[in-house]
């Protein structure tokens, strides 16, 4: 009769027992945390989860609020991201729960602005353009995104600086794009084996991926590209 | 005392002695915390100002030093990991996808910035932008050898920052004395007491090298060095450094910096003074196309070598002895990748960041699949 009761009481439990997101913190109801945190921490019996597989927990601190134990992550939920809380009290059956972060935003909206310069004949020793962008831009893939096409729409290669960390400004709505200066200058390795990125006389085009995601995550209105049309000869650098 | 009895005092002192000397021959000495020797009035606790967290560099007692290229500062951080560890066997799958669940977000927005090894405890820290935008926050990610991340706070540290912002009335000189906001910084190290600030502005046709004396004083910001390095029978200057190794040559300091125009400089250590126009010697020129990421020095088989990881060419690992005997690069006929010679490692592709782990590993973070999937492993040095 003891064993039934007590049977029927941890099934009572189980199914009192809830988890909730609130304002960016997750709570368990219908759980009394009773007198403290368990040996092994709060995390040994609740924790949250972004991704799948053997990946670790998300980072936070808990604390008992009106009873109940809670969770605030360190960093804010991100949308787009499905967050899966797992909590198995002592003795008690495993909950779980999975919410949807923020919602991600989808309509494309951000787009080129313009390419400086902007004339249509550059020297061939030129050495950067700015891309402005009319809302921030997200970093990590600019020199997948950028591409300069010989008069045969063929993709040059080793034209750019291309630096790990990006040029861009704070707002991340302009960037700073350099051409290879070991082209540009004469007698060096790099020009002497590749020529310098941009001839004079010849015709060049300018594309910018669409794919190229803004801060936001969502990819621009549309593509953009420039065409250079001719080149004047200039003195050389370094000569 | 009689015989027998003096003799069973001398078996017994010498059972007890080897049974001592037994104890402490299989008695593990658990390895102690090495004593952080950086006065504490020389860092504060306290929250540290991180608003970007870029290249990193180890400084002594397990101080870590992170670039600020959005708050344009170069910032110490204690991180209490002074515990000597054993050679570290990293081999982790997928650390990309790991550290977004550690900080609750998705694989696609973060970006791993930088990777370096305490060489006191041999744990990995990995310099992390949550979030790809402008506003993104800065995350110092430490990894140990059994796969944990811990994710550093900032809130309660002690801390040591600098800021690279020149005075107004010095904002002619080059690299760092325009808009702090708009340098990036490329690479830093810790050489005898100084950290060394590679980076580059995205305002102007400049970059700059500079020497910033540890303990940081405000008063006393270091200066721009302008490096002139030889190419083509002339000197150059202003071109962009990506990543710089210090490096001995015969019992001298110098730190080996790799250009954005490919050419390897050595540059003297003691030559880097305030305002100084330093000369630095060209020694390899490694060809088109190589975009150097990391550097790598070390020894094996009593010869020294230095691996470089590139973003297109994969690996290189060049000769390095007698580096003082190469003859200087000024002539603009040498067509092929000359003075010190290399040899391309195929068998590493999709490297990211390389960083020396121990005497017989480095550590890499790689793409090795190409599916955006980012491996930690350590590597044997070839």
């Amino acid at each position: 009769m003891v064993a039934i009761t007590l049977f029927l009481g941890v099934t009572a439990t189980a199914q009192d027992v809830a988890i909730q997101l609130e304002e960016g913190v997750f709570k368990v109801a219908g759980w009394n945390p009773g007198p403290g945190e368990p040996a092994q921490g709060w995390s040994s019996i609740f924790r949250i989860y972004s991704g799948s597989g053997d990946v670790p927990a998300l980072v936070g601190t808990y604390a008992v609020e009106g009873g109940s134990l809670v969770f605030h992550p360190r960093f804010p939920l991100v949308a787009g991201v499905r967050y899966r809380a797992v909590f198995q009290g002592p003795q008690g059956k495993l909950v779980q729960a999975t919410f949807e972060g923020p919602p991600r935003e989808t309509i494309s909206t951000t787009r080129v602005l313009h390419v400086y310069p902007s004339t249509d004949v550059l020297p061939s020793n030129t050495l950067k353009l700015y891309i402005y962008f009319s809302a921030p831009m997200s970093r990590g893939e600019a020199w997948q995104r950028i591409h300069l096409l010989d008069e045969n729409a063929k993709p040059l290669k080793f034209e750019f600086v291309e630096i790990q960390q990006e040029l861009w400004d704070p707002q991340n709505t302009r960037l700073t794009v350099l051409f290879d200066p070991g082209r540009i200058k004469r007698g060096v390795l790099p020009e002497m084996q590749l020529g310098p990125p941009i001839v004079e006389g010849m015709h060049y085009t300018l594309v910018i991926d669409r794919e190229w995601k803004d801060a936001r995550g969502v990819q621009l209105q549309q593509g953009f590209s420039k065409s250079f049309r001719e080149f004047r000869p200039i003195p050389r650098l370094g000569a | 005392m009689r015989r027998g009895t003096l003799l069973t005092l001398v078996f017994g002192l010498a059972a007890v002695m080897c049974l001592t000397a037994g104890l402490t021959y299989h008695t593990y000495a658990a390895p102690q915390p090495v004593r952080l020797t950086v006065a504490t009035a020389d860092l504060s606790s306290g929250k540290a100002q991180l608003k970007s967290a870029g290249p990193l560099a180890f400084g002594p007692d397990g101080l870590l030093f992170v670039g600020d290229s959005v708050g344009a500062s170069i910032v110490a951080l204690d991180t209490n990991d002074r515990t000597p560890g054993p050679d570290a066997k990293f081999d982790i799958k997928g650390i990309n996808a790991k550290i977004a669940s550690l900080l609750g977000t998705s694989s696609d927005q973060i970006l791993i910035n930088d990777v370096k090894v305490n060489p006191i405890s041999k744990n990995a820290y990995l310099s992390v932008s949550r979030g790809r935008g402008p506003d993104a926050t800065p995350v110092i990610v430490r990894v140990d050898q059994t796969g944990q991340l811990t994710a550093l706070s900032l809130d309660n540290v002690k801390h040591s920052s600098i800021s690279l912002v020149d005075a107004p009335k010095n904002a002619q000189s080059s690299g760092f004395g325009g808009d702090p906001r708009m340098q990036t910084i490329t690479d830093i190290a810790f050489v005898n007491g100084n950290i060394i600030v590679a980076g580059l502005s995205n305002e102007e046709w400049s970059s700059a090298l500079r020497s910033i004396p540890f303990p940081f004083a405000q008063a006393a910001k270091g200066a721009t060095i302008q490096i002139w390095h030889a190419s083509h029978g002339d000197f150059e200057t202003e071109a962009p450094v990506r990543t710089f190794v210090p490096y001995t040559i015969q019992n001298q300091q110098y730190i080996l910096a790799a250009y954005t125009c490919t050419p390897l400089v050595k540059i003297p250590v003691s030559d880097l003074k305030p305002g100084a126009h330093v000369k630095g010697t060209t020694i390899a020129d490694l060809g088109s196309g190589n975009r150097p990421l990391d550097m790598v020095p070390y020894q094996k088989g009593g010869h020294s070598y230095i691996l470089i990881a590139n973003t297109s060419n994969g690996i290189q690992k060049l000769q390095a002895d007698n580096l003082e005997a190469y003859k200087p690069i000024t002539s603009p006929t040498v067509m092929d990748t000359g003075g010190v010679p290399f040899q391309k490692i195929n068998e590493l592709k999709g490297v990211q960041h390389l960083a020396h782990l121990d005497d017989s590993n480095a550590l890499v973070l790689m793409d090795g699949n190409g599916n955006g999937s980012l491996d930690l492993r350590a590597i044997a040095l070839p």
